[in-house]
């Protein structure tokens, strides 16, 4: 052990050695070389020189012993821990032996829960409104089932869909006639409606007594809230490049100032949950093109141009889509009916491991411009997908100016450094990502 | 002892402390690294710490094969995610970690260059010739003259950044150069 950490201070000593300029130009050169060897010991160094090495070393000292108390504390965590653990199951048996006490009517404590929520579906009390529809609906169609259900039935319904159903679905839905809704003007049943389908299917599965024409009509209702809701804010568009007029897939829209957003499917189509308002802004974003903004249409069509950004740094544009596409779009369509947006955040397009910079900063370095042609700037598009491994694989061209620009692109990306492929909720997505590349005359 | 000796030991025992003396022969590489990402010594060492009760849990759980490599990818991993979350709230490398063990092993191969004995001297001669002015002139005045960045630096009036990266690229192209079955020396 004692020769190990003196092989210890050597390693770091190196490394203030280096920083504090205190080796020849054979001992760095040496470092140097092991460097070479371990990219793990050459990065360390180079966050290393931030600090002046005095600093560096007094740092090095204080995590030492930062290191030993926690060793010492996470040892007393574990005795707490069993400890903690001992009197939980203390608790656990204690409060086990009270119930199987009280089931036996052995101890009389204080017990008997259930006994007041009983006697309230016993007496006919004023139930809120929504809850007398719901009563007198299922009065109407339905009279063999027995009276606490239809009670549990309405308070199920009152529940998950919180509020009144609003008039206007019975406008909209021609089945709805068979619902006779009569919201008394006093109760709060203006608001919107926010009704989640799979909620509804829960009570109507859950109550098996239900008439099959009862479960219809919520499903009716549902449905009817939901179209109601799509079609009053729905723009649909295609985004193309002004270039050469090709749809961009993987572009993404979202709404000024909110957190709604779409992503362009294979055709340069999207849907998105906006307009109505006549103020509202859409924002499109597509790697190496320009930000676009454009107020949200009315007539709910629109077409969206992006220009190519003339940044010279914009020499790699990249942007993750594909076969995934699709599931992502279902998934913002769920969102709409559990309202739930959240659930669209969990999608992350394949990505450079070490970023977008380094990762154009080794195409620019790295690129040749092919000798056998007269073009003066060309652009390569290349699908491929991330391997598990994080190496591209399955490349295809999917736009050249010719094969000797082809070759060049698919050498830079297959040699080149590794991706992060796409995930979704986490979990690896193999999915194909493009890259666009641009050839410029003038490197 | 060595890393992997000390490491099969705890994963026996579930004694910490010979998780600190295996982390502590690296942790200077550790917040080298940190610091790089995170530009910021306060938070540089959060995360040394951070990274440490990380690892008490994961060499429990993971096969791994080389400490040092895994060490250093769980680290980058780590800052990355940092930035990220300084950047956007997400955690979404953090996910993808978790899940990914066998991506995170990536087993590191020495370049050729590197290695003590070179296998092939005439087509890594040849091979040499294919690279450009500058990738060349780097390589040969570190591994066969045995200069600093700083001495080549000086040498080709460049910056030391611009070395570095003329000898990685050189290096890279080298690679491709000796795999390639058709170049014969």
């Amino acid at each position: 052990m004692s020769k190990d950490k003196i092989h210890i201070r050597k390693d770091l000593q190196n490394f203030l050695d280096y920083t504090g300029d205190r080796m020849s130009d054979r001992e760095r050169n040496a470092f140097e070389k092991e460097l070479q060897k371990d990219p793990f010991a050459s990065e360390a160094l180079e966050g290393m020189s931030f600090v002046n090495p005095p600093d560096l070393a007094s740092d090095m000292a204080d995590l030492q012993s930062q290191l030993k108390k926690r060793i010492t504390i996470r040892r007393r965590v574990i005795i707490y821990r069993i400890a903690a653990a001992v009197a939980i199951f203390f608790i656990i048996s204690a409060s086990l032996l009270t119930v199987y006490y009280d089931k036996l009517g052995l101890f009389r404590g204080p017990v008997a829960i259930t006994e007041p929520e009983k006697s309230e579906f016993a007496s006919p009390a004023p139930e809120p409104s929504e809850t007398n529809v719901q009563q007198q609906l299922l009065h109407e169609q339905q009279s063999k089932a027995d009276k606490p259900e239809h009670q549990d039935m309405g308070k199920g319904i009152t529940k998950t869909t919180r509020v009144a159903i609003p008039e206007q679905i019975s406008d909209t839905e021609g089945k709805a006639d068979r619902v006779i809704i009569s919201p008394s003007p006093n109760e709060p049943c203006e608001e919107e409606a926010d009704v989640t389908v799979e909620d509804l299917e829960n009570v109507s599965g859950s109550n098996e007594s239900a008439p099959a024409a009862l479960k219809e009509m919520i499903y009716t209702r549902g449905n009817g809230a939901l179209s109601d809701k799509i079609g009053a804010g729905m723009v649909t568009g295609v985004v193309l490049s002004s270039e050469n007029k090709t749809p961009l897939a993987g572009a993404v829209i979202s709404l000024k100032g909110s957190n709604v957003t779409a992503i362009t499917d294979l055709e340069g189509k999207f849907e998105i949950k906006a307009g109505g308002t006549g103020q509202e802004i859409l924002v499109v974003d597509f790697i190496g093109m320009i930000r676009q903004e454009v107020p949200c249409p009315d007539n709910k069509d629109i077409n969206i141009l992006m220009d190519p950004s003339n940044e010279a740094s914009e020499d790699v544009l990249i942007k993750g889509f594909g076969s995934s596409i699709a599931s992502v779009k279902s998934e913002t369509a769920r969102s709409f009916q559990t309202g739930d947006e959240a659930s669209t955040g969990t999608y992350q397009p394949a990505s450079p491991a070490d970023g977008y910079r380094r990762y154009r900063n080794y195409i620019s370095e790295n690129i040749n411009y092919p000798g056998s042609t007269e073009l003066d700037k060309a652009v390569v598009v290349l699908g491929f997908v991330v391997n598990s491994s994080g190496k591209p694989e399955q490349y295809s061209v999917l736009m050249s100016p010719g094969a000797a620009f082809s070759n060049e692109a698919i050498r830079l990306l297959l040699h080149g450094p590794l991706w992060i492929p796409a995930q979704k909720n986490g979990k690896y997505l193999p999915e194909e990502t493009r890259i666009r590349i641009v050839f410029n005359r003038k490197n | 002892m060595p890393d992997s000796v000390l490491l099969e030991k705890y994963r026996i025992s579930g004694e910490i402390e010979l998780i600190g003396e295996l982390y502590s022969r690296h942790m200077h590489l550790v917040y080298g690294v940190c610091l790089k990402y995170l530009h910021d010594r306060e938070d540089a060492r959060d995360a040394v710490m951070d990274i440490f009760e990380k690892l008490i849990i994961e060499f429990k759980i993971y096969v791994i094969r080389d400490i040092k490599s895994w060490l250093y990818v769980l680290t980058k991993n780590y800052c990355l995610m940092e930035l990220r979350k300084r950047q956007s709230g997400e955690h979404r490398i953090r996910k993808w970690q978790d899940q990914q063990p066998e991506f995170m092993e990536t087993i590191h191969e020495l370049h050729p260059i590197d290695k003590e004995s070179i296998k092939d001297e005439a087509k890594l001669k040849k091979c040499m010739e294919h690279l450009a002015a500058e990738q060349k002139e780097c390589i040969r005045l570190f591994y066969f003259d045995n200069r600093s960045y700083r001495e080549i630096a000086s040498a080709l009036d460049l910056d030391e950044k611009k070395v570095k990266s003329h000898l990685q690229n050189g290096k890279r192209n080298l690679k491709i150069c000796l795999e390639d079955r058709h170049v014969k020396g």
